[in-house]
């Protein structure tokens, strides 16, 4: 499988939120849930990944609610978040001498 | 309902326009309508409100508009859509509201404005590009001596309109310049992580002073350029001339007027800023079966140095003349000069040029020094 180039922040969270489907404000406000009020999306730039994020079929959009549009993570979405969490986790986990020179 | 409607900063000036509008509203004017280039407004309290704007960037041939999905995700977030206008959508929220910035990150939002690029660039060259087409075709067709000729006769009839048109250009080349210049100049600093200025405090004194003035010259020949058009109506050809123009009978013709293929005997006055110029046509029946039409362009030019260059251009936009290759110098002290060929007399006099043309059937010809001693006689010692 090809390298997965790094997911901007926002790409992250989005992908983390739908993994319960939703509509973008209810993503929004689930992705400041997450994030302990760290990191607010505006709505210009949750729409523009997710119309990104839709074109390269990793959230797919499953209906609507009067003007709402609710969108749900693919498998590719599920396995691209997965790749990039693996990558941070490598990523902490080599910083960890960090750690050990402050001691 | 009293409105009120003010001009509104370029659409390529997001900042400048959301400050715009929130001034508006904390001098008690809310926006209704956004034109393109006045904005629309209703008398409200006074309050702070916060402006934001979002750019559509539709692919080629695409309709520049936000998904109704789009805009309920904003209105989710606080933000109540007010009003649209090509490109711009505005959205408004109350001061104190919570509602959060369109973009975290400046360089997503840079990528809205290419398609406002692209447009800043393309809207004014390709109108140039189809009227470039547009005039090496007539070059193709009518020779670049005879479109030089009747261009040069234009500017002295319409002086106002060409300069009109000039102006006209001026302004937009001006305009497409720094409309690209601005957006350019946006995408750079948000690409490089630097936040949309939501309050920039810029008054953009010289761009106001030039686009005005431009605005101010164009409004004044457009007036110029009414007032000539609506003064050059055709009037009945008098008995007596009211101009330095020639009646058939000066000619020596006598007879009934008629009218021709729908023709009456007419003259047409006006004046341009280079000139003051007659347009006559009479039809006569002069016997039997025998008719003479007389049509002249005489023009008083303001000055009398251009009034060679006005005969050469009388003879190269001649209905026979052929490009003024079918003209033949006159030998006569009558005028300045004089040329002709079997239909068309081009004379010269100090301030006056003309251009007589005679047709008709069925009668002897008049000859050419006729015609240029009646010339003299009316244009008197000019």
């Amino acid at each position: 499988m090809p390298d997965q180039a790094p997911m901007t922040e926002a790409m992250y969270y989005i992908l983390l939120s739908l993994l319960k489907p939703g509509h973008g404000y209810g993503m929004m406000q689930r992705i400041k849930e997450l994030s302990g009020d760290r990191l607010e999306i505006g709505p210009g730039t949750l729409y523009g990944v997710l119309s990104r994020m839709s074109r390269d079929c990793l959230i797919v959009l499953t209906g609507e609610e009067g003007r709402r549009r609710n969108y749900a993570i693919t498998e590719a979405g599920r396995d691209a978040l997965l790749r990039e969490y693996n990558r941070l986790k490598r990523m902490v986990a080599d910083g960890s001498i960090l750690e050990d020179t402050e001691k | 309902m009293k409105y009120k409607y003010k001009f509104h900063p370029s659409d390529y000036e997001l900042g400048e326009n959301e400050q715009f509008y929130s001034d508006m509203e904390a001098k008690g004017w809310k926006l209704v309508k956004r034109g393109v280039n006045l904005s629309k407004f209703t008398p409200v309290k006074p309050s702070r409100a916060r402006y934001r704007i979002e750019v559509s960037s539709p692919g080629f041939l695409e309709q520049a508009v936000l998904s109704e999905g789009q805009l309920a995700v904003y209105e989710d977030c606080g933000w109540s859509y007010v009003t649209d206008r090509g490109f711009l959508y505005v959205f408004r929220a109350p001061a104190g509201a919570e509602a959060p910035e369109f973009y975290n990150d400046p360089a997503q939002q840079a990528e809205t404005l290419k398609r406002m690029k692209r447009n800043a660039v393309w809207g004014w060259a390709a109108p140039v590009v189809i009227w470039g087409l547009y005039f090496l075709m007539l070059v193709s067709l009518q020779g670049g001596v005879k479109i030089a000729a009747d261009f040069q006769r234009g500017f002295v009839e319409g002086t106002s309109l060409y300069l009109l048109a000039a102006a006209g250009l001026a302004d937009g080349t001006y305009l497409t310049v720094r409309n690209g210049w601005l957006i350019s100049r946006t995408y750079r600093r948000l690409k490089k992580g630097v936040p949309l200025d939501h309050n920039p405090q810029k008054k953009h004194l010289a761009h106001k002073v030039i686009h005005r003035s431009l605005l101010a010259v164009l409004a004044l020949l457009a007036a110029l350029t009414a007032a000539q058009w609506i003064a050059a109506r055709p009037a009945d050809l008098p008995e007596e001339p009211g101009g330095p123009y020639l009646l058939a009978g000066d000619l020596g013709w006598e007879g009934r007027r008629k009218t021709f293929m729908n023709h009456e005997s007419v003259v047409t006055h006006a004046r341009s800023l280079l000139a003051e110029f007659w347009k006559t046509e009479e039809y006569l029946d002069v016997g039997p079966d025998a008719t003479f039409h007389l049509c002249q362009d005489v023009y008083r030019l303001r000055d009398p140095g251009m009034s060679f260059w006005m005969a050469d251009t009388l003879r190269k936009t001649s209905t026979f003349g052929r490009g003024g290759g079918n003209f033949s110098t006159l030998e006569t002290d009558a005028v300045d000069a004089a040329w002709y060929n079997d239909l068309e007399v081009v004379a010269v006099k100090g301030p006056y040029a003309a251009c007589v043309t005679i047709t008709g059937w069925g009668r002897e010809r008049t000859e050419p020094l006729a015609v240029c001693n009646a010339l003299a006689a009316r244009w008197g010692g000019s």
